[in-house]
C-alpha cells in the first residue's frame, strides 16, 4: 500500500507502545492532528466534505482539495484528459483570468500544484494564513467558471507532451512503470496511462474536456483539506459563502456507479508471460507483477509488511540473497505493493548488472519465490519494518502538507480522514503468520506477469512475448 | 551542562514573526564541541546532523570520490561486527541516515524515535570510530556503484548536470564530481578509506545541530565518550583556495547522445569568492528569473510558448564558491527558439535597460518576503539553516533580518544582480541531445563538442 504508507498517521502512544517489544517506555501522550479530537468535519448541502484541522504554530494554511475523478474514468481514445485538465485548470476562469491564480499565490509567498492519479486528481495550495479567504475564492470560481481558453488549450498540449518525455518516454523507472502498468490492469479502466497516449492528447478536443468538467468537477464530487493557522468556525462561514452556491451534479452517482462497477476492475491480462520491449536502458529492468487486492482490506495491509521485510535495506532477505555478492546478477530489488481504490499490484521491480543473463534471473526468480514464504520471512524482521513504519508515521506528520492530504485522501479511500489510526492498529497488530499467508497467496499460488525493458532487445518488434511454463 | 543560550541574541533580533522556533535555538558547549539544539515536542522523535567541515575538496590530488566512500562505505564492516550485522542492528531501529558530502563540507544525519536515540548515536560512533573497509565488501560496493553508474547514459537529466558542473566549473576545486568517476572506483581502497575517516574524527571541525525532546539532550556522555568528538583538539576547517576563474566569451557546449527526442539545456556561470554578498539579493534575483510560475522565464518559455514543463534558475553560494545557473529541456525542434527565448529572458532582465516593470518586482518581492515563514515549519529544515548559516561564516541574524532586507532592494539592485552573474561574456550553455542537433547549435556560435562517457 505505497501510497499510504508515505501518509501514515499516529495514534496514541500507547498503541505503539504494545507494539514496539524492544523499546524503553514512551510516557508522552501524542495527540494527532488528524484524530477526531483536532479535525473538524463539515458536510454542505451541495455534498461538499470539508475538513479541517487547526495548527496555530506558523501563520501558515496548506488547503488541498481532492477530486474523485483520475485516469479511470477516460474512455478509449481520451487518456490522458484528466491530466491534461488538471494543467488547465490553472489557465484561468471567469473572477480570477488567466496567470491571476499564480499572481495570488507566489504574490503572497505561497505555492501551489496538483497531481493525478488514476484514482483522484487533487489540487494543493501552502499559503500564508491572511490570504486564505482569497484562496476560496479563487478554488470556487475555478470549480464554476473555468476558462478552457483555446490558445493556452494548445499552448498548454505542448507542455504536456514534454512531461510525458520527462516522466516516462526518457526516464527509465518512469517507463518501466508505464509499461508495468499498461500491461498488467490491461482491459481494465486502470490499464490506460494517466499522462495519456500521444495520439489520444493530440486529439483531445476542448470540448470533450469541458464535458468531462462539467460532469467530476462538482462539490459532490470534493473533498477540502484545510490544515493550519485557521479558525473552524469561521472558516466553514467562508467556504458556505463561495462553495455554497454552487449546485451538485445530481446525475453523478449513476454516471460513477456505472464506471465503478468493480466487474469492470476485475483482471483481464494474461498472467504467466514475460513481455520484452526493446527500450534505451542499457542495463535490463525487469519487473514481476502478482496480482494484489484493493485499498482497505486488511490483508492488504499484511502485503505492505511483506514488501519491506522482503525488500528495504541491506539486512533485507532480498539483498542478502541477491545483492550481497561479489559478481551479482542483480544490481537492485524492491518488491513494492501498491494499492488502487479498486484493484492491486504487488510487484519486484531489478535491476540486472552487466554479468547477468536476463534468461537466468528471470527463471531463478520464478524458482526462488515459491520459497520467499519459507525462507525470508522472520520475527525479527516483522519486527524491523513495524518499527519502520512507526518511525515514518511520526515523520510524515510534521508538516500542515502531509496532514491535509493524509485528511482527504483517507475520507475518500475510507470514509474515515483518519482512518490512519486503523491501519496503524492493522500495521501493529499482524503477525508472522499473516505475512506468510499473504506471501503464498501472491508468490505461490500465482503466476506472474514478467515485464522486461532492455536496449539489445529487437527494435523491429513491438513486443515479444514468451511463455512462462 | 554549559550552556551558552542564544537569549541575548534573539532578543535583538528583529523578527517580523515571533516564532516559537527561532526563540528555542539554544547552543550548548560539549567538550568544546559547539551543538545548537531547537526543543521539539510535538512528537517523539529526533532528527540529529553532524556536520564536518571538510567535503570532496579533500580528495583532490588522490582519489575523487574517496570522501564520499569513506563515510557510505563505513557500514561494511568493523572490528567488532560483519556488514551483515551492522546492518541488521541498525536498521532494526527503523531509523534513518543519510550522507550528504559536498565540496566544502560533509553532513551525517540521522533520523529516528528519540527513546532510540542513545544506541542509535552510540552504534553510529562505533561505526565511524571501528569501520576497516573489509576488501572484499569494498569490492562488492565499487561493483554496484559501476553498474549504476554505467546506467548513468541513459538519464539524460543527471547525465545533463553532471557534465555541465564539470564544463562550467573547469580550472576550480569543485568541478569533479563528488562521487568520483568510474576510473577511481577501482582505487578505493580500505587503508586509504580509514586514513580518511580518521581525518575526520580526529582532525576536522565538527558541529551538531538537534532536534527533539529534551531527553534527545542525553546523548552528551556518548558524544564525548564513544564518539569522542572533541572541539579542542579536532580544529581543521576546509578552505578552499583557487586563482579567480576568468572565462572570455560565451561558451557553448555540446554533448551528443543517440536517439533522443528530448533535449536538456544548461546555462549558468561560476561565481568567484569575492562575489558571493548579498545572497538576499541573489535569491530575490533567481525568483525574479526562474523561480516559480510567475518568474520570467516560466512566462516566456512555458506559459506563452509551451516549449517545456519546467525551467528554474538558482543563484547559490557555499563559503567560498557560487554558482548561477538555469536548468530546461524541450524538444529537438525548439533547441534554438529556447535558447533565443532564455538570453532573450536574461537580457531583458539586467543592467541599465532592464524591462522589469513594478508590478512584476513588487509581485516577486512581496512573494519573497511572504514565503518567509515557511522556513520554520519543519525543525529539522530549520535546522539545516542554522547549519549552513554557520557553515558560510554568518550570523543568525541574518536569517531573522531576511524580510527587513528583502523589502529595501529595488529593481535595479535585481537587474544589476541578473547582469552580474547572467552575463554572456563569462557564461557556459550547455546542451545534451540527439547528435543530429549539431548543425542547429552551429547558428548560435563557436560550438565545443563533448563525449558524454569522459565524464562518467
Amino acid at each position: 500500500m505505497k501510497k499510504l504508507m508515505t501518509t501514515l498517521a499516529v495514534i496514541s502512544t500507547s498503541v505503539f507502545l504494545g507494539a514496539c517489544a524492544t523499546q524503553s517506555k514512551l510516557t508522552s501522550k501524542v495527540i494527532s492532528p488528524t484524530s477526531p479530537e483536532v479535525v473538524k468535519k463539515y458536510v454542505l448541502d451541495n455534498g461538499l466534505v470539508v475538513l479541517i484541522s487547526p495548527n496555530p504554530k506558523l501563520p501558515l494554511v496548506s488547503y488541498y482539495t481532492l477530486f474523485d475523478v483520475g485516469g479511470r474514468y477516460e474512455g478509449e481514445g481520451t487518456t490522458g484528459a484528466t491530466h491534461f485538465l488538471e494543467h488547465m485548470m490553472f489557465k484561468g476562469a471567469k473572477k480570477f483570468g488567466p496567470g491571476e491564480f499564480e499572481s495570488i499565490i507566489e504574490h503572497n509567498g505561497g505555492n501551489s500544484n496538483a497531481y493525478t492519479t488514476n484514482d483522484a486528481t487533487v489540487y494543493y495550495e501552502n499559503i500564508p494564513s491572511q490570504i486564505l479567504e482569497t484562496i476560496i475564492d479563487v478554488e470556487s470560481d475555478r470549480l464554476q467558471h473555468l476558462l478552457l481558453e483555446p490558445n493556452s488549450f494548445e499552448s498548454e498540449r505542448q507542455v504536456v507532451f514534454e512531461e510525458r518525455k520527462m516522466r516516462y518516454e526518457n526516464n527509465p523507472d518512469g517507463q518501466m512503470y508505464l509499461t508495468l502498468m499498461k500491461k498488467v490492469f490491461e482491459g481494465t479502466p486502470y490499464g490506460q496511462s494517466v499522462i495519456g497516449e500521444v495520439e489520444d492528447l493530440k486529439k483531445l478536443s476542448r470540448d470533450q474536456m469541458m464535458d468531462f468538467f462539467k460532469k467530476f468537477y462538482a462539490p459532490n464530487n470534493a473533498i477540502i483539506g484545510i490544515v493550519g493557522d485557521v479558525n473552524p468556525e469561521k472558516t466553514i462561514e467562508l467556504i458556505k459563502k463561495y462553495y455554497g452556491p454552487i449546485a451538485k451534479y445530481k446525475e453523478l452517482d449513476a454516471l460513477k456507479a456505472n464506471k465503478d462497477d468493480l466487474k469492470r476492475f476485475e483482471f483481464k491480462a494474461q498472467f504467466g508471460k514475460e513481455y520484452r520491449y526493446h527500450a534505451t536502458n542499457p542495463l535490463p529492468k525487469m519487473n514481476f507483477g502478482y496480482k494484489a487486492l484493493k485499498a482497505g482490506e486488511k490483508k492488504a495491509y499484511h502485503a505492505d509488511l511483506l514488501a519491506h521485510m522482503l525488500s528495504v535495506g541491506e539486512s533485507s532477505f532480498f539483498h542478502k540473497k541477491y545483492v550481497d555478492h561479489d559478481r551479482p546478477m542483480i544490481s537492485s530489488i524492491s518488491a513494492n505493493h501498491y494499492n488502487l481504490r479498486f484493484s492491486g499490484i504487488f510487484y519486484l521491480d531489478l535491476e540486472l548488472t552487466d554479468v547477468a543473463d536476463v534468461n537466468v534471473v528471470r527463471d531463478m526468480i520464478l524458482v526462488d519465490a515459491k520459497k520467499y514464504c519459507e525462507e525470508g520471512l522472520t520475527e525479527k524482521a516483522l519486527q524491523r519494518s513495524k518499527n519502520a513504519i512507526m518511525t515514518s508515521g511520526y515523520h510524515s506528520l510534521k508538516s500542515n502538507a502531509a496532514v491535509a492530504s493524509s485528511l482527504i485522501n483517507n475520507q475518500k479511500y475510507f470514509g474515515d480522514f483518519n482512518y490512519s489510526q486503523k491501519e496503524m492498529k492493522i500495521y501493529m497488530q499482524s503477525t508472522l503468520k499473516d505475512i506468510k499467508d499473504s506471501c503464498v497467496e501472491i508468490f505461490v499460488k500465482q503466476d506472474p506477469m514478467v515485464v522486461t525493458l532492455w536496449n539489445q532487445f529487437s527494435k523491429d518488434k513491438k513486443e515479444e512475448v514468451i511463455n512462462l511454463k | 551542562m554549559k550552556k551558552l543560550l542564544l537569549g541575548s541574541i534573539l532578543l535583538s533580533l528583529n523578527t517580523n514573526a515571533d516564532f516559537d522556533v527561532a526563540k528555542n535555538i539554544q547552543k550548548f558547549d560539549w567538550n568544546g564541541l559547539e551543538v545548537t539544539y531547537i526543543e521539539d515536542n510535538r512528537f517523539p522523535v529526533f532528527d540529529m546532523g553532524i556536520y564536518f567541515s571538510d567535503g570532496a575538496v579533500s580528495d583532490l590530488g588522490g582519489i575523487g570520490g574517496e570522501t564520499e566512500a569513506a563515510f557510505n562505505m563505513s557500514m561494511l564492516g568493523t572490528t567488532k561486527y560483519t556488514r551483515a550485522e551492522l546492518s541488521e542492528k541498525l536498521e532494526f531501529f527503523g531509523a534513518s541516515s543519510d550522507v550528504q558530502v559536498t565540496h566544502e563540507y560533509t553532513t551525517l544525519s540521522l533520523s529516528g524515535l528519540s527513546k532510540d536515540i542513545k544506541d542509535l548515536t552510540k552504534l553510529t560512533c562505533e561505526v565511524l570510530r571501528e569501520a576497516n573497509y573489509p576488501e572484499n565488501e569494498v569490492k562488492k560496493v565499487v561493483n554496484l556503484q559501476k553498474n549504476s553508474m554505467r546506467s548513468l547514459e541513459n538519464n539524460h537529466g543527471a547525465l545533463a548536470s553532471r557534465i555541465f558542473r564539470e564544463v562550467s566549473l573547469s580550472d576550480t576545486p569543485f568541478s569533479y564530481p563528488t562521487g568520483g568517476k568510474l576510473k577511481d572506483l577501482d582505487l578505493l581502497a580500505g587503508q586509504n578509506l580509514r586514513k580518511k575517516m580518521d581525518h575526520f574524527l580526529n582532525s576536522v571541525k565538527k558541529r551538531i545541530y538537534l532536534t527533539g525532546p529534551k531527553s534527545v539532550l542525553e546523548i552528551r556522555s556518548i558524544i564525548e565518550n564513544d564518539c569522542r568528538f572533541s572541539g579542542t583538539e579536532a580544529q581543521f576547517v576546509r578552505t578552499p583556495t583557487y586563482n579567480k576563474k576568468v572565462q572570455n566569451g560565451l561558451q557553448i557546449v555540446f554533448a551528443p547522445v543517440e536517439k533522443a527526442n528530448q533535449v536538456q539545456v544548461m546555462v549558468g556561470t561560476f561565481l568567484n569568492s569575492d562575489e558571493l554578498v548579498d545572497d538576499e539579493l541573489a535569491f530575490l534575483s533567481s525568483e525574479f528569473l526562474g523561480g516559480g510560475f510567475t518568474s520570467r522565464l516560466m512566462q516566456e518559455i512555458r506559459v506563452k510558448r509551451g516549449l517545456t514543463y519546467s525551467v528554474g534558475a538558482v543563484i547559490s553560494s557555499q563559503k567560498t564558491y557560487g554558482r548561477a545557473l538555469i536548468s530546461t529541456f524541450t524538444k529537438n525542434e525548439t533547441i534554438v527558439e529556447l535558447i533565443k527565448v532564455i538570453r532573450n529572458a536574461i537580457a531583458t532582465s539586467r543592467g541599465s535597460n532592464h524591462q522589469i516593470n513594478d508590478k512584476q518586482f513588487s509581485l516577486v518581492k512581496q512573494g519573497v518576503i511572504g514565503s518567509y515563514p515557511f522556513k520554520f515549519e519543519k525543525t529539522e529544515q530549520f535546522l539545516s539553516e542554522l547549519m549552513i548559516t554557520d557553515h558560510t561564516e554568518k550570523k543568525y541574524e541574518e536569517i531573522f533580518q531576511f524580510q527587513d532586507k528583502v523589502k529595501n532592494y529595488t529593481k535595479e539592485d535585481v537587474a544589476k544582480k541578473i547582469e552580474e552573474v547572467f552575463n554572456e561574456k563569462r557564461m557556459t550553455i550547455f546542451v545534451l541531445g540527439d547528435k543530429s542537433l549539431l548543425a542547429k547549435l552551429k547558428k548560435l556560435g563557436k560550438v565545443k563538442v563533448v563525449n558524454t562517457k569522459s565524464f562518467i
